[in-house]
């Protein structure tokens, strides 16, 4: 039903694939500063009525957290700021990434933007998208 | 696939300076609940069991989160004061904060300019 263009990690290759770039994202720590492009990883539910999706944002400031609505397309955003290191302190070991993101999921029916409702908690940015009136389903009844 | 839920090894940053080492621990959709920090011994190990709660009324249409097991252990090396160790949770980040013991904390030795271990 939904085809999001990236990162489908479905089965066990496509894991190995993600753990390779990990490695190789870490290697680059070491090269220098590194920000991290990747998309969050996301579910989406739906029911007849709406779509509910849901995303891992860890660490965010929800003011820089961005959902926006339009027409059939949503699209979620942000950024996670390095940590300023304080003067008397070093870093030992850097594998979270600055998170800088950006990512837009097409559905199948037109979102009603007034009713949209977003939530952040425990980093996982939850995100309700209901259908339009004229599009949700309705049952018909037969007379005979 | 079976059913049993993935470890991952969480994303983490460790900081020190001359008091303390800190850590940040990427563990997003964890409950305050369900993250466990136990300290055994000289080892040092954070976990959390995280689930997804969606109502039954929502069909899955696309996977890429699964409930897992985050689980890391560091090795103390003897240097940390296990008694005082703080820690935080906010936003799916795990802070936790590890006192040096006095042993291990860098010290400045004054010097004295009296010329008495020298003559």
């Amino acid at each position: 039903m939904f085809f999001p263009a990236t990162r489908r990690i479905v089965k066990n290759h496509y894991d190995l694939i993600d753990r390779i770039n990990k490695e190789f994202n870490r290697a680059s720590n070491f090269l220098g500063d590194f920000s991290c492009d990747c998309s969050p990883a996301v579910n989406i539910y739906s029911t007849d009525e709406e779509v509910l999706l849901t995303a891992e944002l860890p660490g965010i400031d929800v003011e820089k957290l961005d959902v926006s609505v339009n027409g059939r397309n949503v699209t979620i955003s942000g950024a996670r700021a390095a940590r300023v290191e304080k003067e008397d302190e070093k870093c030992l070991l850097k594998e979270r990434a600055d998170i800088n993101f950006n990512r837009t999921f097409t559905l199948p029916f037109t979102i009603d933007s007034e009713k949209v409702e977003a939530d952040y908690k425990n980093g996982i940015l939850s995100v309700k998208l209901p259908k339009v009136e004229a599009e949700k389903p309705k049952s018909i009844k037969v007379n005979v | 696939m079976n059913n049993e839920k993935r470890v991952v090894n969480p994303n983490v940053d460790i900081y020190e300076n001359e008091s303390n080492f800190t850590l940040f621990v990427d563990i997003p959709g964890a409950t305050e609940e369900q993250v466990d920090i136990d300290v055994n011994g000289d080892v040092l190990t954070i976990s959390a069991a995280t689930s997804l709660t969606i109502s039954e009324t929502y069909r899955a249409q696309y996977v890429e989160r699964n409930a897992v097991n985050f689980s890391r252990s560091f090795n103390l090396k003897n240097s940390v004061n296990t008694e005082k160790i703080t820690a935080e949770y906010k936003d799916g980040v795990l802070a936790v904060v590890l006192p040096k013991k006095e042993e291990v904390k860098p010290k400045k030795i004054k010097i004295n300019t009296s010329g008495n271990l020298i003559s």
